[in-house]
């Protein structure tokens, strides 16, 4: 009997640990279904705990300076401020500015010229990239193993100390997939709790009329691809989906961006070739370039007064989630990756 | 009941050796009628150079046997990576079947090319899986000849592309006598031979050229009796 008893407690433990592994994804009722498959990857407090160490650890780069954070910072809603472009290992700069991660369980496609298919194949590109972390994933995946804190977390995280590519991609991904902005005035308001003030609900009208056929709420973008007429750049000569798909009607195509928390996320565009939103109208209002692949919600062009354009930034501005950007799960975990400073292998 | 268990665990491997058996296909990579190793020299008259390979792998799924144009038996594990360097065989238990018809795939389909991160075979550490735009290499071919006028004369082939109409997986159907140790000759100055070597020498994205090259090395498998 008593032996029956201990059997039940410890399948009991068993069960009440495994259920408080489990994470759930909090999004509100007003946002669509996600669109990444948790069944293949399904959240686990260990596992986010794991990615988000790796999010913040240098160790993915070659010459162990770079992480995920250093272009992708949780105080710019997770995207580089200061930076147009990318910048990397020795200081190079690459050629598109580091977008802002965030409800990436919505996105299936990657990166402004949609080369990458799935969220958990993206950071594949960042590490390899001679211009960003300049690594192999099999020298990733070789370093973590050596090291004196990897294993225990994968042990923890998957139940075996092994270390393989699609574990630290999926760790990754478990991070990345629990970086949901919806906690905006927009967010409170949509569930009435706060109210727009006059002004934000002005911009909210002229914002619905003229931007939200692509930059489609809840989310803020409808993520797909887009020529939004901005002038090509010489320099760069970046034709966006056009070098993934050679497409010719994919030409000056790039993945239309959210509008959440435009206020940390800045420089604006492909390129990061606006700082600052006033400029962004503008470009839409006088500066769009006409072409065969331009959208054709921009081949007439907008119309706003400079009184409408004040309305239209402040109702902009009602989408910063400030919960988002300071959420201290969201930052760097000096409880693990500081426990090894100075001794790091 | 401990007595049904101590027979139930008797008579386990005898089920087993009654009903299965182990079968495999082995891939041999040639040059012409002779087996590859890595780094060694092989002349191709046709190019006038002695050429040798350095890397080969590609993969091969959907395995199944046929007889008369019916499938009677799938290799449960679908993605194999053959590498000159670390694998050439595909060992599999099957029950003593009748078969005429090996059938396989070169190469990743396009859904699983879409299914994010996967492990074993399918792991991106083994250097088969393109970073900067997603999508497995179906098949790798890196090597050297004098006739390259490239950096150490190398040449590299990194085939694949899942989507149309660029996607570069390519099935494979071979009859043969039925047996359960089947052998199959890659050869490999059949591909090189077919190339244009001095101006084709660096595919590495998907694409038409690609897309050709796929279509070329779909011809060099052959059952080796």
């Amino acid at each position: 009997m008593k032996l029956k008893l201990t059997r039940l407690i410890i399948v009991f433990l068993f069960f009440a640990f495994t259920v408080a592994e489990v994470y759930q994804l909090q999004y509100p009722a007003y946002f669509p279904k996600p669109v990444y498959d948790f069944k293949k990857n399904p959240l686990n407090v260990s596992k986010i705990t794991l990615g988000r160490t790796l999010f913040y650890d240098p160790i993915l780069s070659k010459d162990n300076n770079i992480s995920c954070a250093s272009c992708h910072s949780s105080f710019n809603a997770f995207a580089h401020t200061d930076h147009a472009l990318s910048h990397g290992i020795n200081d190079l700069i690459g050629t598109r500015n580091a977008p802002s991660l965030m409800n990436l369980a919505w996105q299936s496609v990657f990166m402004w010229d949609g080369a990458i298919n799935h969220l958990d194949v993206q950071a594949l590109a960042p590490i390899s990239h001679p211009k960003e972390m300049g690594e192999k994933i099999e020298t990733v995946v070789a370093k973590l193993q050596n090291n004196k804190l990897y294993p225990k977390l994968f042990y923890i995280a998957f139940d075996d100390s092994i270390i393989t590519g699609e574990r630290v991609l999926k760790a990754l991904s478990q991070f990345q997939l629990t970086l949901v902005s919806a906690n905006s005035k927009y967010d409170r308001v949509k569930s009435k709790k706060e109210k727009f003030t006059e002004q934000e609900q002005k911009g909210y009208a002229l914002f619905l009329k003229n931007c939200n056929a692509c930059h489609t709420e809840p989310l803020f973008s409808n993520y797909t691809f887009a020529n939004n007429g901005l002038p090509l750049d010489t320099g760069l000569k970046d034709f966006g989906k056009w070098m993934v798909t050679k497409q010719s009607a994919d030409s000056l195509k790039f993945k239309i961006p959210s509008l959440r928390n435009l206020s940390y996320t800045y420089p604006y565009m492909h390129d990061g070739r606006f700082n600052k939103l006033n400029q962004v109208l503008n470009h839409y209002t006088q500066g769009i370039k006409q072409g065969p692949t331009l959208a054709n919600e921009l081949r007439n062009s907008i119309q706003l007064s400079s009184d409408e354009k004040v309305d239209l930034i402040s109702f902009l501005l009602a989408l910063n989630d400030i919960d988002f950007v300071f959420n201290p799960k969201h930052g760097f975990p000096k409880e693990i990756l500081l426990q090894t400073e100075g001794k790091q292998k | 009941m401990n007595k049904f268990y101590f027979i139930l665990i008797t008579l386990l491997p005898f089920f087993g050796f009654c009903q299965k058996d182990t079968g495999s296909v082995k891939f041999t990579p040639t040059f012409g009628n002779t087996a590859i190793e890595p780094g060694k020299k092989y002349y191709s008259s046709k190019l006038n150079d002695s050429l040798n390979i350095e890397t080969f792998r590609f993969y091969v799924s959907n395995l199944t046997l046929l007889k008369n144009g019916k499938v009677v038996y799938t290799v449960k594990n679908k993605f194999h990576l053959i590498d000159i360097e670390k694998k050439l065989s595909i060992s599999f238990l099957v029950k003593k079947i009748d078969f005429d018809v090996i059938k396989f795939n070169i190469g990743i389909d396009s859904t699983t090319n879409v299914s994010g991160a996967m492990g074993g075979d399918l792991d991106p550490v083994n250097g088969m899986y393109w970073a900067w735009q997603s999508g497995y290499i179906n098949f790798k071919l890196e090597g050297a000849g004098k006739v390259c006028a490239t950096r150490n004369n190398i040449f590299q082939f990194h085939i694949g592309g899942y989507l149309n109409p660029y996607a570069t997986l390519q099935t494979i159907t071979l009859s043969l006598k039925n047996k359960t140790e089947i052998d199959i000759k890659v050869d490999l100055e059949k591909f090189l031979n077919g190339i244009d070597l001095k101006n084709t020498n660096e595919i590495m994205s998907p694409g038409e050229k690609a897309v050709t090259l796929a279509k070329l090395y779909q011809t060099i498998f052959s059952v080796k009796e």
